[in-house]
């Protein structure tokens, strides 16, 4: 069965989310519960295959309708003719963490959203959501790459204008509609200009014919500028501060969990098709530091600013891509040097671009998950009505504050770790970078300084103060335990996970 | 080499397509402004796949000769595949902009800009 | 700003007007064009074949048993892709029934030029209902049509479910389903989503071989009916699971899109938006 596992990733949540609305019609609990056994199995399969790849370096391949699955060719043929999908260490790592955030988040909506018909639909777009970041993940076919983009986009944008009685989510969701509308459509015509030249979608398979002619650097961009798009990189920015403050809290941290997965499409396919010429690598890290390190800096400077408490994680979220960007275009960019630079310090940065990924959806989540709490409770999202949350609900202020913490690179919590080792590793690049990185790291401390004074200390609230559900509560106490244990013990997901994806990302 | 129109106007498409997308301040012209863009994309796509003289890729009508030459298949799946995605896509960003207007009374960007309310 | 944005355009305008000056002509697609007809033996044959698309044109009636290759590559050889355009419009479809779902639940809603039950409407004329009638069962059959032969000839389910979506909307304009609306809404929903059960259930069935697997095509009798290669008139019963997948996509993209059609009628019957808030 191992073999039919990276199909069974997307078609497990479609054909959940199909049968929803028929069980939605007799019983809503069931429905809940359809869900929840849904993304549970696709956490089981995600596990199950994780001892195989990361162990013994295999690398999965299926063959979607092929008489032989596993096989790239029929007949003797030197191409793939039919849909590919692969798994690779570098995808199972994202493939892990996607699978057992989605059950959190899924877990935490299941008691935050309120109970009515309508939550029929709201979980079958979730589900269908999880299906897109599937698909995305093990695609190895850049059309298919294109489809499961837009049932990301679609779903989410859908779920962004959840609330559609307030006034202004259904513009959110306009806005990150038309952005994804625009930015898939130009990613198809990259698509387009690499079919034109060679005949074929498979990743692997153009990554062996591409000879880096002009036309290749057209549809290179083509390919890039829309992932980086949907990412939220700066200088195209402009949908993430709506989308995430209108969206439900949940859907503002699945929404940041699928922009992490347009990273990953990033990474996947700078790595495939700049590796192989360095007169293109070189180019492509220099623009990742660049986007990374404006990134960085518009973001938490923009986020400084804010009143509105989710507008400034929004922007937050912004400034920690950066962090990301930085670490892998310096790796990027010495890869293909050919002098011992790489083996110094580019695979360090890599590893900690990759594990502040996990980082940041771990603690970024639960930061998401924690505003919802809060304007729950003030039914405000300004920071200045907010104050004394701390006298009555110790529990959310102690999740809010190792979430600030870690965001902010505080030594027992994990975001200090991969800080760390993107600080020393980008140091030995260029020592410039690093200083603007710990500047953009204290800012990032200033800021959450200011929510927490805010809403959390002074004067208790008139407001009765109001029990969380126990779900709710769950769920951000294992995101809390994973920030914890990861800041703690670092080498345990370094050596077992992340040293695997960078070396697959590499020799790939 | 006169198909070299189609090339042309594929550019044409996708340029009038990005001018309006930046320079329309309406909800309703954007979507047309997007629909224009894409179909431009599936007018490329098409013309990637196209040979002189050549009939569809369907056997039922061919004619009965011994050599036949037919365009290439699969950017005629495809683009099926990016029309009914177009298509998705317009009517969810129709739908929600009929939301917009009745929550704000107006489909002008520049009056909807600016989300200070805290609600 | 403006200047930005024209500076981006005539960027974006050179950037691709060098593009499609270094790629082939219009009309000189990759591959060989040529399809030789008249090969005695039915087997696989790679022989030239330098591209996808030359397989595909070569050899996808001997392996998909289909005379029509768009759809044998739309429903055989990108199958998965398939599943997720059917997909997209489920996902649109669940997102126009939530996004309007104070409006569709709000009792003071009164839909468009529909007086209340049991008066009748100013505009129905015996024409309009007789003629609206006959013409959506020639609709609903040309589809019907569309979607049966979509493996023979130009067709398949997502043109026929949309032909016959079409009926819907005349329905909906002769005002002949505008009442019983949430049980329209609750058929259609159920059907659209069995349709799409159907099409994933069918990729399931192959499962011990692999998802999507056209297990029906590998028999030589019912619906893997051995097809001489070349023109041929083509049988309905063909082309292995193919017209079984369309069926399934031909339901759902019915049902799907005549949801959409009905809801926003209902929709923009709603004048008192105040109340809904």
């Amino acid at each position: 069965m191992i073999k039919h596992v990276p199909v069974l990733l997307v078609a497990i949540p479609l054909l959940a989310a199909f049968m929803i609305p028929m069980i939605g019609m007799v019983n809503r609990t069931a429905r809940t519960v359809v869900g929840v056994i849904a993304l549970v199995m696709i956490l089981a399969a995600s596990y199950y295959i994780a001892g195989d790849i990361l162990v013994h370096g295999r690398i999965l391949y299926y063959m979607v309708g092929s008489s032989n699955p596993e096989m790239l060719t029929e007949h003797g043929l030197t191409f793939p003719i039919r849909i590919g999908l692969k798994i690779d260490p570098f995808s199972l790592f994202f493939i892990i963490m996607t699978t057992t955030l989605v059950l959190i988040f899924y877990v935490f909506s299941t008691q935050y959203i309120e109970e009515n018909e309508r939550k029929n639909y709201f979980t079958v777009l979730f589900i269908t959501m999880v299906a897109g970041m599937m698909g995305l993940l093990v695609a190895n076919d850049l059309f298919t790459f294109f489809v499961f983009l837009e049932i990301l986009s679609i779903s989410s944008a859908a779920l962004v204008a959840f609330r559609t009685e307030r006034k202004h989510p259904p513009y959110a969701g306009y806005k990150y509609m038309f952005v994804s509308a625009v930015a898939t459509s130009f990613f198809l015509l990259g698509v387009a200009f690499l079919y034109a030249q060679y005949g074929s979608f498979n990743i692997d398979y153009l990554k062996e014919a591409i000879r880096g002619t002009l036309l290749d650097k057209i549809a290179i961009v083509l390919l890039i500028i829309p992932l980086a798009m949907k990412s939220g990189v700066v200088p195209m920015h402009m949908w993430i501060p709506d989308t995430y403050s209108e969206a439900p809290a949940p859907i503002s941290a699945m929404v940041k969990l699928g922009s992490l997965i347009c990273l990953y499409g990033l990474f996947r396919i700078s790595f495939s098709f700049g590796m192989s010429h360095a007169h293109v690598s070189y180019p492509l890290g220099v623009l990742f530091i660049v986007f990374g390190i404006l990134s960085m800096f518009v973001g938490v400077t923009q986020a400084l600013v804010q009143k509105d408490v989710k507008r400034l994680m929004a922007f937050h979220a912004v400034s920690q891509v950066g962090y990301m960007l930085l670490g892998m275009g310096v790796g990027l960019t010495v890869v293909k040097s050919g002098d011992a630079s790489f083996a110094l310090f580019g695979k360090v940065a890599m590893i900690g671009g990759l594990l502040h990924v996990v980082n940041n959806a771990l603690y970024k989540g639960l930061l998401f998950l924690t505003s919802g709490v809060m304007v729950r409770h003030f039914k405000t999202r300004n920071l200045d009505a907010m104050h004394g949350l701390a006298h009555y609900d110790v529990f959310t202020t102690v999740v809010f504050m190792i979430a600030a913490l870690a965001i902010s690179g505080i030594p027992p919590f994990n975001g200090f770790v991969s800080k760390i080792i993107i600080y020393e590793s980008v140091f030995q690049y260029n020592p410039v970078l690093t200083l603007i990185a710990i500047f953009v790291s204290i800012l990032t401390l200033a800021s959450f300084m200011k929510v927490f004074y805010s809403a959390f200390l002074g004067m208790p609230s008139s407001r009765r103060p109001m029990e969380q559900p126990v779900l709710v509560k769950c769920s951000m106490f294992v995101l809390a335990v994973f920030i914890v244990v990861i800041g703690i013990y670092p080498q345990g997901i370094l050596k077992a996970i992340i040293e695997p994806a960078v070396n697959a990302l590499i020799n790939f | 080499m006169s198909a070299i129109v189609l090339y042309v106007t594929f550019i044409l498409l996708l340029t009038i397509g990005i001018i309006a997308l930046l320079f329309k301040r309406n909800l309703i012209k954007i979507v047309l402004a997007f629909n224009i863009l894409d179909s431009g994309i599936n007018l490329f796509f098409i013309a990637l796949g196209y040979r002189e003289n050549a009939m569809a890729p369907i056997f039922t009508p061919a004619p009965l000769d011994s050599v036949i030459t037919m365009v290439l298949p699969t950017p005629q799946a495809l683009i099926l595949t990016n029309i009914v995605i177009g298509f998705a896509t317009t009517a969810l960003m129709l739908g929600v902009s009929v939301l917009t207007y009745r929550n704000n009374n107006t489909l002008d960007t520049r009056k909807l800009r600016g989300v200070e309310e805290y609600d | 700003m403006r200047l930005l944005s024209v500076v981006a355009i005539v960027i974006l305008f050179g950037f691709l007007f060098v593009g499609i000056l270094h790629l082939h002509p219009v009309g000189e697609a990759l591959g060989n064009s040529e399809v030789l007809q008249g090969r005695p033996e039915l087997g696989i044959d790679i022989n030239g074949v330098s591209t996808m698309d030359d397989y595909f044109l070569r050899n996808g009636q001997i392996e998909t048993k289909s005379n029509n290759i768009v759809a044998s590559v739309v429903f055989d050889y990108r199958g998965f892709d398939t599943l997720g355009e059917a997909t997209v419009l489920f996902i649109v479809v669940s997102s126009i029934s939530m996004l309007f779902f104070t409006f569709l639940k709000s009792k003071s809603i009164v839909s468009a030029g529909v007086p209340p039950a049991g008066q009748f409407p100013k505009i129905e004329s015996r024409v309009i209902t007789f003629g609206s009638f006959i013409m959506y069962i020639m609709i609903l059959s040309f589809g019907v049509y569309l979607v049966v032969h979509g493996h023979i000839s130009p067709g398949g389910g997502f043109q026929g479910g949309s032909v016959m979506a079409s009926a819907t909307a005349l329905l909906l304009i002769s005002f002949l389903i505008t009442r019983h609306m949430q049980r329209t809404r609750k058929i259609f929903s159920f059907f659209e989503s069995l349709g799409l059960t159907i099409f994933i259930g069918l990729g399931f069935a192959g499962i011990t071989i692999s998802f999507l697997y056209n297990f029906l095509a590998h028999t030589s009798t019912g619906f893997g009916r051995i097809i001489a290669f070349g023109p041929n008139q083509g049988y309905l019963i063909s082309a292995g699971i193919l017209p079984l997948l369309s069926l399934a996509v031909g339901i759902e993209v019915f049902f799907g899109l005549s949801l959409i059609v009905v809801t926003l009628f209902h929709v923009s019957g709603v004048k008192d938006t105040n109340s809904l808030r």
